[in-house]
């Protein structure tokens, strides 16, 4: 059913790619992704999820991703690496979830047909039948359902401490049991559809709180995301071989292609090139780097290949470094806790003294084991927090929907909450208050033809202000002229011919401070400056959380000059 | 009641449930949950077949 665009399979190895394309808007956009990508030379096969606006790309190793970005830009679609989902684990969880709240959703309706009979007024054998029927469902389904709930209270048990599970397990296995002994000797009141009735909403409460925690995607794993996934490996002998980023260890000498992104940090041995830094630092302008210069992991090679010696490789990489403090920063919630943690420390001590009370209560009364376990029973069942359960996730699950609909993702459950204790906001400069990225400030020099030859010189280069430009000028809708003879020059930059006129996007004559790059055709020079734009509701926005009463502050890492004429 | 086989209440809500049961497990393992809005879309698409 609808499978997409693939080709006979051979027993190749293969990688899986995924990419996250927020434009994927309709049914043409999967047809135009999964057809485009799989005419591309090494892709074996495409695969579009629209839920989650991502591609899934199974290809040969040497593919790079970055030829694979380039194939979506060149279908007219924005796209990037997606996370190397470090939740796969918790995928699993759902799945688990969601199987026992079938398993519970299916025993407690057909319970309840059978316990409906007998509360209306089914008698003797009739009801004794049923109790054994209820029962013979019963209890496969607390068996299979209950696991998370056992598993988890177990676990606090063994380790002397009580939480919310461990009431719930309690609860439903003396249930349970309680209605086994009644079944058996033939008694009236069986709670088989109680027990599991109860499984069955808090099931449903635990597997939207996990679905909500799937739809997360952890930055940490994003960032890693982008380093390389592997490289070429120069042997003493001469002989090149690709490895995995893992596999890599310090004094490995590596091949860096133009357009890879480094996998591990090194040092430069042979050869001179530019390095995009903009995903460590932020900085838009490249970075020469020749003999003797440190590289670091994550960075991109703009101009011609390379030799780097390793120096530190995977789990030791400045980027490491960098997603380790990151995950320290996220783990650090000791000083607030959730409303609901809160109240849950309480709970389970307070309802099992509750629970003990009645027991003890109802025996000194006289009632006998028999009815004061049945009330002791009811009062564990009565008080499973079966709302707040439903109630917590119900409502994180649809604010997080709510939220990435408008571009915004929630990781946390608690962030919401911790939203509404807010003071000061601190905004970082650029990609966050600018686009991140240059753009040209203006192009009035140029008329239409010199910006279709200007866009063809630009898709070419993976230059940042080649891509600022084309973007710009894809954004305007101008289409590339055909252009041939094009080349690259690192340092210099991209040149081509336009029937008989010589093209070129050149470093500019004239040095300034800002970004710029000079547009040539034939005898004609065209100086064109770049900057990095404000996003355009930055005012509004601070308006809006002054009007909060929420002072606004930046925080960058750019000099004092560069930030002074954003701040007001 | 019961011995009626399949002709009684209880037994056949068990059975058809059971079906309905088994058929939510194997969707699950298909995969065929992950991507809703995308299967919907699909059936848009134009193929090419002469």
């Amino acid at each position: 059913m609808n499978a997409p665009v693939a080709l006979d399979t051979p027993a190749v190895a293969c990688t899986d790619s995924r990419f996250t394309v927020p434009g994927i808007r309709c049914a043409g956009c999967i047809a135009k992704i999964e057809r485009g990508l799989g005419e591309v030379p090494g892709v074996i096969a495409a695969r579009v999820n629209f839920s989650a606006k991502r591609v899934a790309v199974q290809h040969l190793p040497e593919l790079t991703d970055e030829a694979l970005l380039s194939a979506l830009e060149q279908l007219g679609f924005e796209a990037q690496r997606a996370a190397e989902n470090p939740l796969a684990g918790d995928d699993a969880e759902t799945r688990r979830l969601l199987r026992a709240l079938a398993v519970a959703g299916f025993g407690m309706m057909n319970i309840m047909l059978l316990s409906v009979s007998v509360w209306s007024g089914a008698d003797g054998v009739t009801r004794e039948l049923f109790h054994w029927l209820s029962g013979a469902i019963a209890l496969p389904v607390v068996a299979y359902s209950g696991r998370p709930f056992f598993a988890s209270a177990w676990t606090a048990l063994s380790h002397k401490r009580t939480n919310m599970d461990v009431p719930i397990s309690i609860g439903v296995i003396l249930a349970s049991a309680l209605s086994v002994y009644e079944t058996v000797t033939g008694g009236p009141h069986a709670y088989f559809d109680g027990a599991v009735m109860l499984l069955f909403f808090l099931l449903a409460g635990r597997a939207l709180d996990a679905v909500m925690r799937d739809r997360a995607r952890s930055g940490i794993g994003a960032l890693l995301g982008r380093m390389g996934r592997g490289a070429t490996v120069v042997e003493a002998d001469g002989a090149t071989r690709w490895l995995a980023a893992d596999r890599l260890e310090p004094g490995m000498t590596i091949l860096v292609a133009a357009g890879e992104a480094l996998a591990a940090d090194g040092e430069v041995i042979a050869g001179e090139t530019l390095f995009d830094l903009s995903m460590l630092t932020g900085e838009s302008a490249p970075q020469r780097a020749c003999i003797g210069d440190m590289v670091h992991a994550g960075t991109l090679n703009l101009g011609s290949p390379i030799r780097v010696r390793i120096t530190a490789a995977a789990g030791a990489t400045t980027l490491d470094e960098i997603a380790r403090l990151m995950d320290e920063a996220g783990q650090s919630r000791s000083r607030y806790v959730r409303i609901a943690d809160r109240a849950s420390r309480l709970y389970a001590p307070a309802v099992h003294t509750l629970a003990a009370l009645s027991f003890a209560g109802w025996m000194i009364a006289g009632a006998g084991v028999h009815q004061s376990l049945l009330i002791a029973v009811a009062v564990l069942i009565i008080t499973c927090p079966c709302a707040l359960g439903l109630a917590v996730p119900a409502a994180q699950v649809v604010a997080a929907g709510s939220l990435m609909k408008r571009g915004v993702l929630v990781e946390d459950g608690s962030a919401l909450e911790r939203l509404a204790e807010v003071d000061h906001a601190l905004f970082d400069k650029t990609g966050t208050l600018t686009r991140g990225e240059p753009r040209p400030a203006s192009l009035d020099g140029l008329d239409p033809g010199d910006l279709a030859a200007a866009l063809a010189l630009a898709q070419a280069s993976r230059h940042p202000l080649s891509r600022g430009l084309a973007a710009a000028l894809r954004a305007r809708g101008v289409v590339a002229a055909d252009v041939s003879g094009i080349a690259e020059l690192p340092g210099e930059g991209v040149t081509g011919w336009l029937g008989s006129e010589a093209l070129g996007l050149v470093r500019s004559l004239v040095a300034s401070e800002d970004l710029a790059l000079d547009f040539t055709r034939g005898s004609r020079r065209v100086h064109l400056s770049f900057a990095d734009p404000l996003r355009l509701d930055v005012e509004q926005t601070f308006a809006a959380l002054g009007a909060l009463g929420i002072p606004s502050a930046i925080a960058s890492g750019d000099s004092a000059a560069a930030v002074a004429p954003l701040a007001r | 009641m019961v011995g009626d086989g399949l002709n009684d209440g209880p037994t056949l809500a068990l059975v058809m449930g059971g079906v309905g049961l088994i058929a939510f497990f194997w969707v699950m393992r298909e995969g065929q949950f992950e991507d809703l809005d995308g299967a919907a879309n699909r059936i848009l698409i134009d193929d090419e077949t002469p």
